[in-house]
C-alpha cells in the first residue's frame, strides 16, 4: 500500500512538473518519449545519503557500517549492476540464473532465483545481500531476522534501472563508478532523443519474451516499454496496464506491428514465425523485420546493459540515425 | 503393540538426526554437533552456525512433522466421515478452501503485519471449514450423505474455488508480487513462529481427537447404524469438519498443497495398527510426521544448496500407492 501511495505521488509530482514546463514553453518537445526520463533527474542518489546506505525498494533505509566485503546476489540483474560497479571481486554468492558477467560461474551458488537456500547464504556470511522481484518473502523475512542487511530492488523503468545503479553504487562505496555508467545509459538516451525529430516514423514494436502462445512481453510502465519508445518505436502493448502481459495471436494480428524482437535463443526466427497461423499476414514477417538480438538477456534484465539493449534496437529501427553524415 | 511405536519413534529419531546433518549450508558432522552443544557451553562455533541449527534447521524439522502430522489425521478423519478409502483434504476440495483464505489473507496484506503470521492459518481454517460445509450441504440427499455425491460436490468445490483464489491472486497481484511462490516454497522459510502459529491448531484437534475415537469408529458404520447406536450424526459431522478445517488450514498455511500424505499414511497405519481409530489415530500422527519430515529432508539434501519442492516428492512416493489402491479397489 504504501509503495503505491508512493507511486502515485510520484506520478502526480512528475504531472504537475510537466504540465508546469508545457506551460512555461507553450509546446510539449515531441521528442521525449516519456516525461518521466528527464536527464537531470537520473543518475544521482539522494546527495544528502551518507556513503554505504541508500533505501531500497520497499522504502527501507539500508546503512551499513563499512563498505560491504561479502555481497550475495539473488537474481542477474542485481549481479550485473553490482560486476558493472566493479564490485566482482566482492560477490560471494549468486543464483543459478547469473551467467553474466561470464565470470560468475565461478562464484558459489546458493540456489535458483525462486527457491535459494537460506542455510547457504548464512553460511557464507553475507554483509549485503541484494534481493530482486521473485526471491520468497519468507527468505528475505528470515534474513532479515538474522539482521542480515537486505536491500531489496525491483526498478520498473529505465530511469529506475538508473536510479537503483546509482543507489547501489552509494551502498557497496563505488558512487563514482555508479555516476560513469549512469551517465553513459543517459548519454546514449540523450543521443537517440537527438536524433529524433517530429518527423521520423515509429515502428510498431513487438518484444518477444516467451516463445509459445500466450506470448509475454513488456505492458506500460515497464523498462522493455521504455527501452522501445526511446529507440524511436511504439510498444503495441503499451496500451496493457499490466507489467508483463500475456498476449493472444489476435491481440498481435490485430495489432500488427513492424518489427518483432524475439528476446530469446531461436534457430530460424522467420521460418518459426512464418509457421504460426495467420502470423504470414503481419508486416513485419512480411517485411522480414525480425531483429534476434545478440544477447536477448539484455532485454529482460533491468541492469546496466539495457545501454546495448538500446543502441542495437535503435540501429535495428532507426538505422539512418546511425549514419555518419557526410 | 508396543514394538511398532517403538519401531516408528526410532525412525522419527533417525530422521531427526539425519536431518540435522542435512542441508544447504555444507556444515560438517562435527560443526553440528560442536553448534548443538555450543548453548551449553560445550563448545564455541560463530554465531552464523547456531542460527542456521538452531533458528532454521530444527524448527523447519519439526515444521515438516507437525505438517505432515496433521495431514494424516486430516485424512484419517476425511477417510471414516466420507466412509471412502479415496477421501482427503484434497478430494473434498477442504485445502482449496484453505488455500483460498491464505491467498485472501494475503491479499487483503494481512501477512505483512506482524502478527499476520499467526493469524495467516486461522484464515486457512475459516476457508477450509467454509468449503467443507458447502461441501456437506451440496452432498446431501434427502438427509443422507451419499459417498458418490459427496466426492463430486468435492470436485466442484475444489475447482470453484481454485479458481477463486486464481482470481483473488491475479486482481491482487499487486500485493502478491511479494509473496510469489509462496505456494511452491515447502518449508524452506519456515523458523519457529511457523512452528508456533500452526501449533495452537494442531494442539486443539489433538485434545478433541482424544475424546472423539469412540464417535468416529461409529461414524464408518454409516449414518443409520451409527444413529442407531445413539450418535447425533448431524452434530458430530459438524465437529469433525470443524477438526479437518483445523488440521488442514494448519498445514496448508505453513507449506502450501502438499498432497499424497493424507491419502496414503491413513492406509500405510490402518495395515499396522488396524482401523480402531483410538490406535489408528496416535499412529498416523506419528507416521505422517515422520513420512513429511523424511520428504523434506530429502527435497533439500539431494542437491544440497538447492530445494526441490517437497510437494514434488510426496507426489513421487504417493502417486503409485495411490494407484494400487485404485487397482485394489
Amino acid at each position: 500500500m504504501q509503495s503505491f501511495w508512493k507511486k502515485f505521488l510520484v506520478f502526480f509530482f512528475v504531472l504537475a512538473l510537466l504540465l508546469a514546463g508545457c506551460r512555461e514553453t507553450g509546446t510539449p518537445t515531441p521528442s521525449t518519449p516519456s516525461p518521466s526520463l528527464s536527464p537531470t533527474s537520473t543518475a544521482t542518489p539522494s546527495p544528502n545519503l551518507p556513503s554505504f546506505s541508500a533505501v531500497d525498494f520497499w522504502g527501507n533505509t539500508i546503512q551499513l557500517p563499512q563498505k560491504p566485503q561479502r555481497i550475495i546476489s539473488l537474481g542477474p540483474s542485481a549481479t550485473e549492476i553490482a560486476a558493472a560497479l566493479g564490485a566482482m571481486d566482492r560477490l560471494v554468492g549468486v543464483t543459478t540464473a547469473d551467467d553474466y558477467p561470464p565470470e560468475v560461474a565461478n562464484i558459489e551458488k546458493v540456489g535458483g532465483m525462486d527457491n535459494p537456500s537460506l542455510e547457504k547464504i548464512l553460511s557464507l556470511e553475507p554483509d549485503l545481500v541484494l534481493a530482486v522481484f521473485g526471491n520468497p518473502m519468507t527468505l528475505i523475512e528470515n534474513l532479515k531476522a538474522q539482521k542480515v542487511p537486505v536491500f531489496g530492488l525491483n526498478p520498473q523503468t529505465v530511469e529506475e534501472v538508473l536510479q537503483d545503479i546509482g543507489k547501489v553504487g552509494n551502498l557497496i562505496g563505488e558512487p563514482e563508478n555508479a555516476q560513469k555508467i549512469t551517465l553513459d545509459i543517459q548519454k546514449t538516451i540523450d543521443f537517440l532523443k537527438s536524433k529524433r525529430t517530429e518527423t521520423s516514423t515509429l515502428p510498431k514494436v513487438y518484444i518477444e519474451t516467451w516463445p509459445q502462445e500466450p506470448y509475454y512481453t513488456f505492458g506500460a510502465g515497464t523498462f522493455g516499454d521504455d527501452l522501445i519508445s526511446l529507440a524511436g518505436g511504439e510498444n503495441i502493448a503499451s496500451a496493457i496496464d499490466e507489467p508483463y502481459p500475456a498476449l493472444s495471436t489476435d491481440y498481435i494480428l490485430f495489432e500488427n506491428p513492424d518489427c518483432i524482437v524475439l528476446a530469446y535463443m531461436v534457430q530460424d526466427a522467420q521460418k518459426s514465425l512464418e509457421s504460426r497461423k495467420g502470423w504470414q499476414n503481419i508486416n513485419a514477417v512480411i517485411d522480414n523485420r525480425i531483429l534476434v538480438p545478440k544477447d536477448p538477456n539484455v532485454y529482460l534484465r533491468p541492469g546496466p546493459r539495457i545501454k546495448e539493449a538500446l543502441l542495437e534496437l535503435a540501429q535495428f529501427l532507426h538505422p539512418e540515425w546511425f549514419q555518419v553524415s557526410p | 503393540m508396543s514394538w511398532k511405536y517403538i519401531l516408528i519413534i526410532l525412525v522419527f529419531l533417525c530422521f531427526l538426526l539425519w536431518g540435522l546433518f542435512a542441508g544447504g549450508a555444507p556444515l560438517s558432522y562435527y560443526t553440528v554437533l560442536e553448534t548443538l552443544g555450543s548453548p551449553f557451553g560445550l563448545a564455541s562455533v560463530p554465531p552464523v552456525y547456531q542460527s542456521i541449527i538452531w533458528e532454521f534447521r530444527i524448527p523447519r524439522m519439526f515444521t515438516a512433522f507437525l505438517t505432515g502430522s496433521a495431514l494424516a489425521l486430516a485424512g484419517c478423519i476425511s477417510q471414516s466421515l466420507f466412509r471412502n478409502p479415496l477421501a482427503d483434504p484434497f478430494i473434498v476440495g477442504t485445502s482449496a478452501g484453505a488455500n483460498f483464505g491464505v491467498t485472501l489473507a494475503l491479499v487483503l496484506n494481512i501477512i505483512y503485519l506482524r502478527p499476520g503470521l499467526l493469524a495467516l492459518p486461522w484464515f486457512a481454517f475459516l476457508g477450509a471449514v467454509l468449503v467443507t460445509v458447502c461441501v456437506l450441504l451440496l452432498g446431501r440427499k434427502g438427509g443422507a450423505l451419499p459417498v458418490n455425491t459427496l466426492l463430486l460436490a468435492g470436485i466442484a468445490a475444489n475447482y470453484f474455488f481454485v479458481s477463486l483464489s486464481s482470481l483473488a491472486a491475479t486482481l491482487g497481484r499487486n500485493v502478491l508480487h511479494r509473496s510469489v511462490l509462496w505456494s511452491l516454497e515447502g518449508f524452506a522459510g519456515a523458523n519457529w513462529d511457523t512452528f508456533l502459529a500452526v501449533l495452537p491448531l494442531v494442539l486443539i484437534a489433538l485434545l478433541a481427537l482424544i475424546f472423539l475415537a469412540k464417535p468416529l469408529d461409529l461414524m464408518v458404520l454409516g449414518d443409520e447404524s451409527a444413529m442407531g447406536l445413539g450418535l447425533n450424526v448431524g452434530q458430530f459431522k459438524f465437529i469433525f469438519t470443524v477438526i479437518i478445517g483445523l488440521l488442514t488450514g494448519a498445514a496448508v498455511s505453513v507449506s502450501g498443497l502438499i498432497g499424497f500424505v493424507g491419502l496414503v499414511v491413513p492406509h500405510i497405519a490402518r495395515m499396522i495398527v488396524g482401523a480402531k481409530h483410538s490406535r489408528l489415530l496416535p499412529f498416523a500422527f506419528l507416521t505422517g510426521g515422520v513420512l513429511l519430515l523424511g520428504a523434506d529432508n530429502l527435497a533439500r539434501s539431494i542437491i544440497p544448496g538447492f530445494e526441490i519442492p517437497v510437494a514434488v516428492i510426496t507426489a513421487l512416493m504417493g502417486v503409485p500407492f495411490f494407484l494400487y489402491l485404485l487397482r485394489k479397489e
